[in-house]
């Protein structure tokens, strides 16, 4: 193994997402009667170390979901009984949200958090997909090198680059700008490797079929490829919108002003003289909300892209 | 024509890195052998290596490497530790309570780091903020978490840790979960030891799971701390909470010192660099296959 391995080991073999059915490759104890709890067979489970492992998992949970529910909960209180009426309150109000709508631009902060997040998903998706095809298909000069190059990138912390990029930013006009934030991430080590792990496992029949009939690569990439590849490449665009969405180092870089995008309107919003919790716990669950909104829809597809990307 | 092909596939994605990867690689090398304050109008002023020696001997370096490595530490007990406690009882409790539970416990991945700051911040405010209203109960001293010297660091480590955690208890547990049945099934013909099944059958087989965590927790602990840092402390209270990003930061960004900050950047690039290397080697050789 090699630093080839970027995605956590085992999170191929595993496509165990929460809720889908174990495959029998991965299924443990060929129970004559298959218990319906999926408890492996060759350790006999107590009903102790259920109720620890229920205790113990269900802290964890608290602890995980709680801040997010805090937020939600908090952002529904009246504004004016946030830190004198005690930490529960009878009465809803939807006041927060109105002044964080006004207070931070929320509209014109979703609308360009929008652009910039299709944008750079669909960029890297494009880029990544065309040099992943590259590799799996071609043998040329200078492939493995070439491949290095890419993943020896991954090892370069933004904080290492981040000057020089920011005196080109602002040498191509681009400071300030949704562009400056966009062009920066149209290409990616990560999803390259990603999308040629999943290439590797690609038929090459079908490829040689098509190179037989007289197809070209670039026929052959749109007509076989991506429509064979559309669970991979949907997982991954969601990856990276969500990614995206989220990112706060390039806008940072671009923009000195909170009116950019979504993570830097609340941050402005955070660091403002008097900080008025109420409204920023609205900001920030309005600024959540979408990201949620996709992982309740796809929630399969979206852990299991996360879980393969390890920390990223 | 053929023969061109392959690498106008490449292309795009290699014109990418070389411009917003590697050009500036090569310029951080080059900037740090100047005095220079970011403005176009003034001019670099070459000093040889003397940005490398004011380096080595800024009386802060020590501190910035130390709360470092608490923040290394920090995120490996969060992303490796407790991620593998609880993947030893995960098994315990039905599939469909596993899913339920990981479908929570995943929930925070999503979250933007300035979300993860923001709300961090409002329930650790002092005087009235969820935490201490606690402690208040329990009959504590209320304390300013993020603004003390003693507890900032903690703070934060905490904070980077619940981002970090669900998505280790993901990973170790999908590792788990690809190691074989049959091991277990004949450890226990043997009649193996809960204790001992883990010791040679689940640790060894998940060792590529954990090197693997490992290595992205050191690599990249300071890029997840860092949006926290400047959203939360700008690195004080008095640079109790400043890591070594932090410090390339603020010297490049807040006080212009492109020279200073290149120079760090150069020798944390190496660093870094080296350790990887390491840690890459160490996983060909202490982790186990299962072939």
């Amino acid at each position: 193994m090699s630093l080839i391995t970027l995605s956590p080991p085992g999170a191929e073999a595993s496509d165990a997402e929460p809720g889908a059915p174990v495959p029998p490759s991965i299924r443990r104890a060929p129970a004559p009667n298959p218990p319906d709890h999926g408890i492996p067979s060759w350790h006999a489970v107590s009903r102790r170390s259920v109720v620890t492992g229920h205790v113990v998992l269900g802290l964890l949970a608290v602890f995980t979901v709680f801040p997010i529910a805090w937020m939600y909960l908090t952002s529904f209180r009246p504004p004016n009984d946030l830190f004198s009426s005690g930490l529960v309150s009878t009465s809803v109000s939807g006041a927060n949200y109105a002044t964080a709508v006004h207070a931070i631009n929320l509209g014109v902060l979703t609308e360009h958090t929008v652009i910039v997040a299709t944008c750079v998903a669909l960029g890297q998706l494009l880029t990544s997909l065309l040099a992943a095809y590259a590799f799996t298909r071609y043998r040329f000069r200078g492939r493995n090198v070439l491949f290095y190059v890419f993943i020896g990138s991954w090892l370069v912390p933004f904080q290492v680059t981040m000057l020089p990029n920011y005196v080109l930013l602002s040498r191509l006009g681009l400071l300030n700008t949704l562009a400056g934030i966009i062009v920066p991430q149209l290409s990616s080590a990560f999803a390259i490797l990603l999308l040629r792990q999943h290439l590797n496992g690609f038929p090459t029949e079908l490829l040689e079929a098509a190179r037989a009939e007289g197809q070209s690569s670039w026929a052959t990439l749109w007509t076989v490829v991506v429509p064979n590849l559309g669970p991979a490449l949907a997982a991954l665009g969601i990856l990276l919108f969500v990614s995206s969405w989220n990112e706060y180092f390039w806008p940072l870089l671009v923009y000195r002003n909170p009116n950019s995008v979504l993570q830097l309107g609340i941050q402005g919003f955070l660091n403002s003289v008097t900080v008025n919790y109420g409204a920023l716990m609205a900001a920030a669950g309005l600024a959540t909300l979408p990201i949620f909104a996709i992982y309740a829809l796809l929630q399969r597809r979206v852990v299991n892209a996360f879980v393969r990307s390890g920390l990223r | 024509m053929a023969r061109a092909e392959p690498y106008l596939y490449l292309l795009p994605a290699l014109l990418g890195l070389i411009v917003w990867v590697y050009r500036p690689l090569v310029q951080t090398f080059d900037y740090s052998f100047y005095n220079w304050n970011l403005l176009p109008t003034t001019p670099k002023l070459n000093v040889g290596w003397s940005n490398y020696s004011q380096l080595l001997h800024l009386p802060q370096l020590g501190q910035v490497i130390d709360t470092s490595g608490f923040f290394i530490a920090g995120l490996i007990i969060f992303g490796l530790l407790i991620p593998l406690l609880i993947g030893t009882v995960i098994e315990n409790v039905s599939l469909r309570a596993r899913s339920f539970y990981r479908a929570l416990i995943f929930l925070p991945v999503l979250v933007s780091p300035v979300v993860t700051a923001t709300v961090w911040q409002f329930l650790l405010a002092p005087s009235g903020g969820f935490v201490d209203t606690i402690l208040g109960w329990l009959g504590m001293d209320q304390t300013n978490w993020l603004q003390q010297p003693n507890t900032a660091k903690y703070a934060v480590a905490l904070i980077g840790g619940w981002k970090v955690l669900g998505i280790s208890v993901l990973i170790v547990t999908a590792g788990l979960a690809a190691i074989s049945t049959e091991y277990y099934e004949a450890a226990a013909i043997d009649g193996a030891s809960r204790a001992q099944v883990f010791r040679r059958i689940t640790l060894p087989l998940l060792s590529p799971t954990l090197m693997f965590m490992f290595i992205t927790v050191v690599l990249l602990s300071s890029q997840i701390i860092f949006p926290l840092l400047n959203v939360l402390t700008q690195g004080g209270p008095e640079g109790s909470t400043t890591d070594i990003y932090y410090f390339l930061y603020s010297n490049g960004f807040t006080s212009f010192n492109v020279g200073l900050a290149s120079a760090a950047a150069v020798c944390f690039f190496i660093v870094f660099g080296l350790l990887a290397i390491a840690c890459v080697k160490l996983l060909d050789r202490f982790s186990f296959y299962d072939n």
